[in-house]
């Protein structure tokens, strides 16, 4: 119970209020790297589509009702941990660490570009062309998750997996 | 029905998607909703009350920085006041026939610029002044150099502006001395640049001019500075106008809160002509 809800709730907001307070100041051309994706992606990727998708839709609740655009928000939280899922690594598997990393960063490519698109599509305040947004705004939120999944993944969750 | 379960259970990621994707269609269409409102509030008020924690550390460090600063716009406001008393003498008489009474030029409310989201996500201010200190939604933001934006949700301590440079945002634009009227915009790109529409090749707008608020919009009190005309370029029927803003936005640390418009009538006269297709959050009443 501790391990499978508990824990994964308490990250989940503790990464919610890093993203709000901390990670949406570092703008780029507009665009901010995001700790909830790559989160979520996690979870995605290592517990599985469903249970992404939940946690999608619990951060979408918290983080809508911290910046306003609760439905949107939801919406978007919530194909990204289904995206994610696509690339869900079992726990009887038997891949090594180096394949776990990279469905890891496969994960949060694709939680990343489809919730960028969903969000593109709905919502567009510094006014940027469709395309513009989509293609260039979508990859640089990938490469800035991506880079930030990688620190993370260095940093604590290799040593989590290995264990 | 052994079927039926089967295909529940071999696509039960779809259905909950699905279910997810419902609810979240429906906060979408019902956002206005009280309940929703309220939340909104809520978030609005623990977001501001951080932030103005975590920006107050900040702001200890600038003291220096900022008091030259207010040095300098008080040195400019007098200068201004000066100048606009021997102006308001002149024009008294005329000043008087043409007042404005539609709207309550007392008790602008100071607040101050906790929070600015500046992504392709959000672009938004926050101000520390809210319901309690009589700020409503639809109310002018300006500072002494122009236009700042229009209040468009409040909570009880805290409110959020909806910037000039936001693509959502519109406000009828007069011109001081062509009187060339047009809407100003801004499109996206620079964020000390914006776009005015609908001004006709035949109007007599030169470069240079300074573009003020109409008393035609439906928030915004009339002669508000909104910024100086840079570059014209004749289209078809319009030209295609660049305008500097007169507020820097990177330096925004302090705003003005003009006291709503008082002018029901025309609101709920404009609501009747016009569609009711309103987006979510924002209302681009110009």
């Amino acid at each position: 119970m501790t391990k499978t809800i508990t824990l994964p709730v308490i990250l989940l907001i503790a990464v919610s209020l890093l993203q709000v307070f901390g990670f949406s100041r570092l703008t780029l051309l507009g665009v901010s790297p995001d700790a909830v994706t790559v989160f979520l992606a996690f979870m995605s990727v290592f517990t599985g589509q469903r249970r992404g998708m939940t946690f999608g839709f619990a951060a979408g609740l918290l983080g809508g009702a911290l910046s306003g655009n609760m439905g949107i928000v939801l919406l978007t939280r919530t194909i990204e941990g289904f995206m994610a899922g696509y690339c869900h690594v079992p726990e009887n598997s038997h891949a090594t660490m180096t394949q776990k990393s990279r469905m890891l960063y496969l994960g949060v490519v694709l939680a990343s570009f489809a919730g960028n698109l969903v969000f593109s599509l709905a919502k567009n305040p510094l006014g940027e062309p469709l395309l513009y947004r989509i293609f260039v705004s979508g990859t640089l939120s990938c490469l800035m998750n991506l880079l930030l999944s990688f620190t993370v993944y260095r940093l604590f969750l290799r040593k989590t997996l290995s264990e | 029905m052994q079927k039926f379960f089967n295909f529940l259970l071999k696509h039960n990621a779809y259905l909950l998607l699905l279910l997810y994707g419902g609810i979240a269609l429906l906060l979408i269409r019902f956002e206005q909703d009280d309940m929703l409102s309220k939340i909104r509030s809520g978030g609005t008020e623990l977001q501001a009350s951080i932030n103005e924690k975590i920006s107050s550390y900040g702001y200890l460090f600038n003291l220096r920085r900022e008091n030259d600063r207010l040095l300098k716009i008080n040195a400019e406001m007098l200068s201004r006041t000066l100048r606009s008393e021997t102006a308001l003498r002149n024009a008294k008489a005329r000043r008087i026939l043409l007042a404005d009474t539609t709207f309550d030029t007392s008790g602008f409310i100071i607040a101050r610029v906790i929070d600015r989201k500046f992504s392709s996500r959000e672009n938004m201010l926050l101000i520390d002044a809210g319901k309690k200190q009589g700020i409503r939604p639809d109310m002018t933001v300006l500072t002494p150099h122009g236009l700042v934006g229009r209040v468009v949700f409040v909570s009880d301590h805290y409110a959020g502006v909806l910037p000039v440079i936001h693509s959502d945002f519109k406000v009828s634009v007069i011109s001081d001395r062509s009187n060339a009227m047009g809407i100003l915009s801004w499109n996206g790109g620079a964020e000390h640049l914006a776009q005015i529409e609908h001004i006709p090749i035949s109007s007599p707008l030169k470069k240079g001019e300074l573009m003020l608020t109409t008393d035609f919009s439906t928030f915004s009190p009339g002669g508000i500075p909104v910024g100086r005309v840079m570059r014209i370029k004749p289209d078809k029927l319009f030209y295609d106008i660049t305008v500097r803003l007169a507020v820097d936005f990177s330096t925004l640390t302090h705003v003005l809160v003009a006291p709503a418009k008082k002018d029901p009538e025309k609101i709920e006269m404009l609501d009747s002509v016009l569609p009711q297709d309103k987006p979510a959050i924002i209302n681009p009443v110009n």
